[in-house]
């Protein structure tokens, strides 16, 4: 597309005219020149075959048919090749747009990695710490059900102890009053008793 | 419990006879022979009490047994209470009306328990002091309990005074017990 109009600015038909124009001063000078000239004698001793009018034409003939080169080869080239270009143009640029786009996404992919990764770690770290807590709390829970535990068997241990001992206490106490009582039966004669009967005759207390 | 009440209506009604009539020893004798023949006497006892008898065999039986030994009250109260069917209440009908006659005269009942047998002397003794004391009229049950070890016990209404030896020995271990228990 940029190069419409790379072959200059004179129009085509302008070219053909003047490559016929050319072309016929070629002829011409083919004609009037030829080969019998000094200067072309020298050329041709230097081993260059020159023919001058014939060079012309040809590049009047070339002139001449440079429009319709032009037109049913160079243009169409030049438009494949932008077209071609463009659509190389298109790709790279679809391609960049691709692999911006998938840079984005990993980026963002990387993005939500990682906030995943902080979020579980996060999670991670909290639950550690609830579970240490609980630990914790478990932990002092049992020790003090333990000590209550002990402290209650302690308390059973002495309670039962000093129950024990109440009642040793007793039954020794019961065991030494029957056998006093034994020995005061033994000893307790007619007369004795005849005097505790008449102590409480005399002694004697109502309740009314 | 119930033959106590259902006894203790009948007892009164028959008091109240009896002390209008002025025979209350009198009928007070009859239920105590009444209630010796009830004690003493197996057969007599399951005959009158028995829910398989007729009304007319056990007043036949009352007849024939009382009809001519008791005062024409006791036996119609006592004929009365099995036409009402409150034969099983007759038993205690003895005691119900000796308490509603101590109660009338002021008179209280003593149960007198000692380890040997009381003598006369120590009996009056003990009868008239109870009775200075009290204030009243004295009735005594004496028994005799070997296991008393030695003194007597002596108890009315509510009340107990208890002079043994075994009381006096009870009253000891039931006070070291309590020091013991106190100590704890």
């Amino acid at each position: 597309m940029a190069n419409e109009n790379t072959s200059g600015g004179l129009p085509p038909i302008v070219k053909v005219v003047l490559g016929f124009a050319i072309a016929a001063v070629g002829v011409f000078l083919n004609e009037k020149i030829g080969a019998g000239t000094e200067h072309v004698g020298r050329i041709e001793l230097a081993g260059v075959a020159l023919e001058p009018g014939k060079t012309v034409g040809a590049l009047g003939v070339f002139l001449a048919l440079f429009p319709v080169i032009e037109s049913f080869f160079v243009k169409p080239l030049t438009t494949a090749l932008g077209e071609r270009n463009d659509s190389l143009e298109s790709t790279f640029a679809e391609v960049e747009s691709l692999r911006s786009e998938m840079t984005s996404m990993k980026s963002e992919y990387e993005k939500r990695i990682a906030a995943t990764e902080a979020e579980a770690r996060e999670k991670i770290n909290a639950q550690i710490k609830e579970a240490q807590v609980l630990r914790q709390s478990l932990m002092a829970e049992a020790a003090d059900k333990s000590d209550a535990l002990i402290k209650q068997a302690q308390e059973e241990i002495s309670g039962e102890k000093s129950k024990a001992l109440r009642e040793i206490q007793i039954h020794v106490t019961d065991l030494a009053l029957q056998a006093a009582e034994k020995v005061v039966g033994k000893n307790l004669d007619n007369d004795l008793n005849r005097k505790l009967i008449a102590d409480f005759v005399s002694d004697l207390e109502v309740k009314k | 419990m119930a033959g106590e009440r259902v006894g203790l209506r009948y007892a009164q009604a028959l008091f109240d006879a009896a002390s209008n009539a002025n025979v209350v020893e009198s009928v007070e004798s009859d239920l105590a022979a009444v209630d010796y023949h009830l004690q003493a006497n197996g057969d007599f006892r399951a005959f009158l009490l028995s829910p398989n008898r007729g009304r007319d065999e056990k007043l036949a039986l009352l007849d024939k047994v009382f009809g001519d030994k008791v005062t024409a009250l006791s036996l119609n109260i006592l004929k009365l209470m099995i036409e009402k069917r409150r034969e099983e209440a007759i038993p205690d009908i003895k005691a119900e009306y000796s308490e509603l006659r101590r109660l009338a005269s002021g008179t209280v009942q003593v149960y007198v328990t000692s380890a040997v047998e009381l003598s006369d002397s120590e009996k009056k003794d003990l009868l008239a002091n109870l009775s200075t004391k009290l204030n009243r009229k004295i009735e005594a049950d004496f028994s005799v309990d070997f296991h008393l070890v030695g003194g007597l016990k002596v108890s009315y209404e509510d009340f107990v005074i208890d002079g043994s030896v075994r009381g006096t020995f009870s009253r000891l271990r039931e006070t070291l017990r309590q020091d013991t228990l106190k100590q704890a």
